[in-house]
């Protein structure tokens, strides 16, 4: 399964917003239970993560069917202004596209595609930064 | 002559200058002359504390007496009839047999002088590091606290603190007056119950003894225990001083600022006036970022901090403070535009805050907080009605 953004860069301003597209191959329809794609953030670091889900969506056995596997599924949402991604010391604030496929054997596959949100307005320059990070994004 | 007199006028003008000199014992009864020594504010602080602890307590006493003698005569209260070995059939005088007059002035006066010493003591250590300003504002905001309170901003920018209740309070020189993180009161919350609690007890069981003495049916074990009760008794009362006196003894921290919430990228008038009577030895000014998390380990839940930015506005030694010339400083806050906005999670924080410290003699160092939102840049200022 594959999860593709629509900037390159993944850098998305924020208000802006967020076009995504997803795929699930190599898996039979008969094997999916449900599939949850979900536009998130989470904390890593140091403290007990916090995770907080900005938009979420989930399709049961019988929308799958009707969708098929073939064709790559499209998303979007706007995003919020905060928080904006953070690499700190003892906290890093980080969003991702997030898809989970549960599978009628119980299992469960996990994938994530990691975009920055950064500062709006700070796309224009050319020079986001994600605070923390040395290297502005390109 | 004219010498002598001389001699006689110098020699009186010594004298009272020696009489300026000697301490000065208070004679209520003497009319006042001269330059009238008031005191200090910290000492009728303490001494009004300690006046209305002592009432709430002979308060407590009396009222303990009352209710013994008159519930002794309850059959049902067999275990108070067993701890005071009271017979109140034989040996209870007229006077103080159930529902007698004097019972109930004594109980009445009991109920008085604790309601008296309560609210007296609340009502002073309430006011201990809050201006009158201060007080008002607090007074209005509880008047108008709406139940529904709209959470526009919260939908606006999730998981950013809204700092409402950081700008209710305005400013003398700039526009906003900042809340303490933690008020001096808070400190003394926990010595003021222990004190007062534990005192209260000691008076109940004193009540007991001196009845038991009363009645001629003594319990020594008890009167002895009164000793190191008596002794915890005034520890903690000599603690809740202390505290009282450390709490009040470092005057007011007042800080303002220019405009709120912050932004990256901007700059800032901040002002900050440190009052009371006292020297310090370093005081310092400081904004800081800090990371906050929250961790378990085993079954222990852990706190860490760190502070990730910091912009020193000032640090300076050996200030002198004053009640009639507080330390006041105007500064320029000038934050970054790559920082951090500030952020609240269940178990992670970012926080921003102005940090008052310093170190005086004899006083404790102290480090107040002052917290800041801070917004992320590049978003339309909120609109404020000041």
């Amino acid at each position: 399964m594959s999860v593709t953004l629509c900037r390159e860069d993944g850098v998305y301003e924020g208000g802006r917003e967020l076009e995504a597209t997803w795929r699930v191959s190599r898996v039979t329809l008969d094997s999916l239970t449900a599939i949850e794609i979900s536009v998130m953030w989470y904390t890593e670091g140091k403290g007990d993560m916090d995770l907080h889900v900005h938009h979420f969506e989930r399709m049961e056995e019988g929308e799958i069917r009707r969708a098929g596997l073939a064709d790559r599924q499209s998303l979007s949402c706007i995003l919020p202004a905060t928080p904006l991604s953070y690499h700190g010391r003892l906290i890093r604030v980080r969003w991702c596209v997030r898809m989970r496929l549960f599978l009628s054997s119980g299992r469960e596959i996990v994938t994530d595609q990691p975009f920055y949100l950064v500062a709006p307005q700070s796309t224009k320059d050319g020079l986001a930064r994600v605070v923390g990070e040395d290297r502005p994004m390109r | 002559m004219r010498r002598l007199r001389n001699w006689g006028s110098i020699g009186r003008v010594v004298v009272r200058n020696n009489r300026v000199d000697m301490a000065r014992f208070p004679r209520p009864w003497s009319k006042k002359r001269g330059k009238r020594f008031i005191g200090t504010e910290l000492r009728s602080l303490l001494w009004e504390t300690a006046f209305y602890s002592g009432v709430f307590l002979v308060g407590v006493f009396v009222l303990s007496l009352v209710l013994i003698s008159e519930l002794a005569n309850w059959d049902r209260l067999a275990t108070l009839k067993e701890l005071t070995q009271i017979q109140p059939e034989d040996v209870t005088p007229p006077e103080l047999e159930g529902g007698g007059l004097a019972s109930w002035i004594f109980g009445v006066l009991g109920i008085a002088a604790i309601g008296t010493g309560a609210g007296g003591l609340m009502y002073r250590l309430v006011r201990v590091g809050a201006s009158s300003e201060r007080r008002s504002a607090l007074a209005k905001r509880a008047s108008s606290i709406e139940i529904i309170v709209p959470s526009a901003s919260s939908d606006r920018m999730p998981s950013v603190p809204r700092g409402i209740s950081l700008t209710d309070s305005p400013g003398e020189r700039l526009t906003y007056r900042l809340a303490a993180e933690k008020t001096a009161r808070s400190d003394l919350i926990g010595p003021t119950l222990l004190a007062l609690l534990w005192n209260s007890v000691w008076f109940v069981l004193l009540a007991v003894v001196v009845l038991g003495f009363w009645y001629h049916s003594p319990r020594y074990i008890l009167t002895g225990l009164l000793i190191p009760f008596g002794a915890v008794g005034y520890w903690s009362f000599r603690y809740f001083l202390a505290q009282l006196r450390r709490s009040a003894g470092i005057g007011q921290t007042i800080v303002e600022i220019s405009d709120h919430p912050l932004f990256p990228g901007r700059k800032y008038r901040l002002f900050v006036s440190q009052s009371g009577r006292l020297r310090f030895r370093r005081l310092g000014v400081r904004v800081a970022c800090e990371e906050e998390t929250v961790y378990r380990q085993g079954t222990d839940v852990r706190v860490e901090r760190y502070e990730v930015f910091t912009q020193e506005l000032c640090a300076e030694r050996d200030v002198r403070v004053d009640p009639q010339a507080p330390w006041e400083q105007q500064f320029t806050i000038d934050l970054p535009s790559n920082v951090m906005h500030s952020f609240v999670g269940t178990h992670n924080a970012v926080r921003w805050k102005v940090i008052v410290s310093g170190e005086a003699r004899p006083w404790p160092s102290f480090c107040r907080s002052y917290p800041v939102v801070v917004h992320p840049p590049g978003l339309p200022p909120r609109r404020s009605p000041r």
